[in-house]
């Protein structure tokens, strides 16, 4: 039987589906249960132990970059912008390719056996470095997760067709999102990496086929297809569907400033940057960046395919379409939001939709199991134990990192599913995670491969990168100053402004000559 | 290039992107899995000979005082 509340758009999510759904999450609360009595170090609950081959560091990878709001955001943006988005996917496949095949970055910072990034910032600047550091990457990630749990909500609200006009169902799904974010927040607590790890593997597993089933089914409906899906792109809406750098379309600065963002989340960004410091060895770590290459083309233009699946869905039905485009096709979409989750919930069977829900509450929980993990790993590692004088003993560094899973979990349901946040996703996002990938991209570049990199131009540039908060006030200076940037003029701007603190305070205030030399010998 | 030509493009670009992923996926699904079992059985190896030595001689106290659950030492 049909779940059915006051539906605005229908959906086949039905009781098996919910099944399904149980289960799954049933077996992840395990997964940390049985993880839990295996963990006996803090490399083993940190960075699971260093021991994790390719094919499952590849698939965690992959899976902590398949989220749920990156799918939503993906389908938005795709909804408005067409193929035309899936350029940062083809950004995403090069990126991953480079890094597997030179190791650039990656394979000296596993060399050095290090259980975060800010930890290089230690080893190679001073412990300074590392705590600021560290403590601008756990707000920038912290604060990046804020929306994560609305984005959520709005999945499971489209995909069971429940409207948020019912009385009191915004709350149930908020009540269902805590539901998830306390699962989350116990199996991590209680696994650490190891059930990091898994649960990311089972999500693949879950994910993978659920997206197959996805992609299959809106190639062979027969109101779909792939002619009929890019015809109608290109009827209603033209090149700039198409062509990024089409006139009135993203252009060249947009593509720069993603192959940039690009690079700095796999080399810095903690989620995606750990991977390389829970593999096995170099090989593995180059290995794992080869293997997940597809899956970081697959992350967005799955979602995109879906995004243009509706609009074909949309073209030919006039009640779609007074739904999603008021103002015409050739107009940008409303509830862009609604895509991916509607389309899903009406291509695939009951049943099928039940795995796919599963697979995508799973990439809900794998990205906050990662970044709950990582964050909560980079303020006890970096942050309170350096300041406390020293590394904390293992017991208490566990200790912490557990009650810093549990303390920025609490803040997240406070912050992302009670709080009603003013900023659009892709604006948030993109601005929070430059606040620290500007400063710590150039950082750790320059430290690994600049002999004259020293201290002070460490810290004047992870401190720059802060004026990338400017990107959440674009209208208010636009309003001071008179010129509108956009949000990749800001974000390109940053990483240059970083660049050039880095360079000008390292040359202006040079590290002693014995410092120099301990890091030669590295 | 034309409007078609870059739906052409995106055509293979998708076939290229999805296909190389499900062939990726198709091997590191069995092998993701014996690489877990790896990893639980090296955590198990881990555990043991901590296991060993507090049978074989360190009293009640003496493992109290251990870090954490009894590894030695400041081990990272």
């Amino acid at each position: 039987m049909a779940i059915r509340f006051v539906v605005d758009l229908p959906s086949n999510f039905a009781a098996l589906d919910a099944v399904i759904v149980v289960v799954y999450l049933a077996a992840a609360l395990v997964v940390g249960i049985v993880a839990n009595r295996r963990i006996e170090s803090v490399a083993g609950y940190l960075v699971g132990g260093r021991a994790a081959g390719p094919a499952l560091n590849s698939a965690s990878y992959v899976g902590t970059g398949l989220g749920l709001v990156t799918l939503m955001y993906a389908s938005i943006d795709a909804f408005s912008n067409g193929f035309a988005y899936v350029t940062l996917a083809l950004i995403g496949f090069a990126v991953a390719v480079f890094l597997g095949l030179t190791g650039f970055v990656i394979g000296p910072l596993r060399r050095m056996e290090l259980l975060t990034i800010s930890e290089f910032f230690e080893r190679r600047f001073d412990r300074r470095t590392r705590v600021l550091g560290g403590s601008v990457g756990a707000l920038a990630g912290i604060l990046n997760m804020g929306l994560f749990p609305k984005m959520g909500a709005t999945f499971v609200t489209f995909l069971t067709g429940t409207s948020l006009t019912a009385p009191g169902s915004e709350t149930t799904v908020n009540l269902v999102m805590t539901l998830l974010i306390f699962l989350v927040i116990t199996y991590t607590m209680l696994g650490g990496m190891l059930s990091v790890l898994v649960t990311d593997y089972m999500q693949f597993v879950v994910l993978g086929i659920g997206l197959f089933v996805g992609v299959l089914a809106c190639l062979m409906h027969p109101e779909l297809g792939w002619s009929r899906i890019v015809g109608a792109m290109a009827e209603h809406r033209g090149e700039r569907m198409f062509n990024p750098v089409a006139d009135g379309g993203y252009g060249w600065i947009w593509v720069a400033f993603n192959v940039v963002v690009f690079l700095a989340s796999a080399i810095c960004w903690a989620p995606e940057a750990s991977r390389a410091l829970t593999a096995r060895d170099e090989r593995v770590a180059r290995l794992t960046f080869l293997l997940a290459a597809p899956g970081q083309f697959v992350r967005l233009g799955i979602p995109a395919l879906f995004a243009a699946a509706l609009f074909c869905f949309a073209a030919a039905r006039p009640d779609l379409q007074m739904h999603f485009f008021p103002a015409g096709l050739a107009n940008d979409p409303v509830h862009a939001e609604q895509a991916m989750p509607f389309l899903l919930s009406r291509i695939l069977p009951t049943g099928l939709l039940g795995l796919v829900a599963a697979g995508l509450l799973a990439a809900f929980m794998s990205t906050h199991d990662s970044y709950l993990l990582c964050w909560s790993s980079v303020l006890t590692h970096d942050v309170i134990g350096p300041l406390r004088g020293g590394a904390l003993g293992p017991a208490e560094q566990i200790r912490m990192t557990r009650f810093g899973v549990l303390g920025i979990g609490l803040f997240l349901l406070v912050w992302g599913v009670w709080y009603e946040l003013p900023e659009s996703v892709w604006t948030y996002m993109a601005v929070t995670g430059t606040i620290y990938m500007s400063g710590a991209t150039v950082v750790l570049i320059g430290g690994l491969y600049w002999r004259r990199a020293s201290s002070a131009g460490a810290l004047a540039a992870l401190l720059g990168g802060l004026v990338a908060v400017a990107g959440l006030f674009r209208d208010e200076l636009a309003s001071i100053t008179g010129v509108a940037l956009r949000g990749e003029v800001i974000g390109l701007g940053s990483f240059a402004f970083c660049a050039i603190l880095f360079v000008g305070f390292s040359l202006a205030f040079p590290e002693d000559d014995a410092r120099r030399r301990a890091g030669d010998d590295r | 290039m034309t409007t078609d030509s870059f739906m052409a493009l995106w055509g293979w670009i998708y076939a290229i992107g999805l296909g190389s992923f499900f062939v990726v996926a198709a091997f590191v699904i069995p092998l993701g899995a014996r690489d877990i079992l790896r990893l639980l059985r090296a955590a198990s190896e881990e555990e043991r000979p901590d296991r060993v030595r507090s049978r074989e001689g360190a009293t009640s106290h003496q493992r109290a005082a251990r870090p954490g659950k009894g590894r030695p030492g400041g081990e990272r």
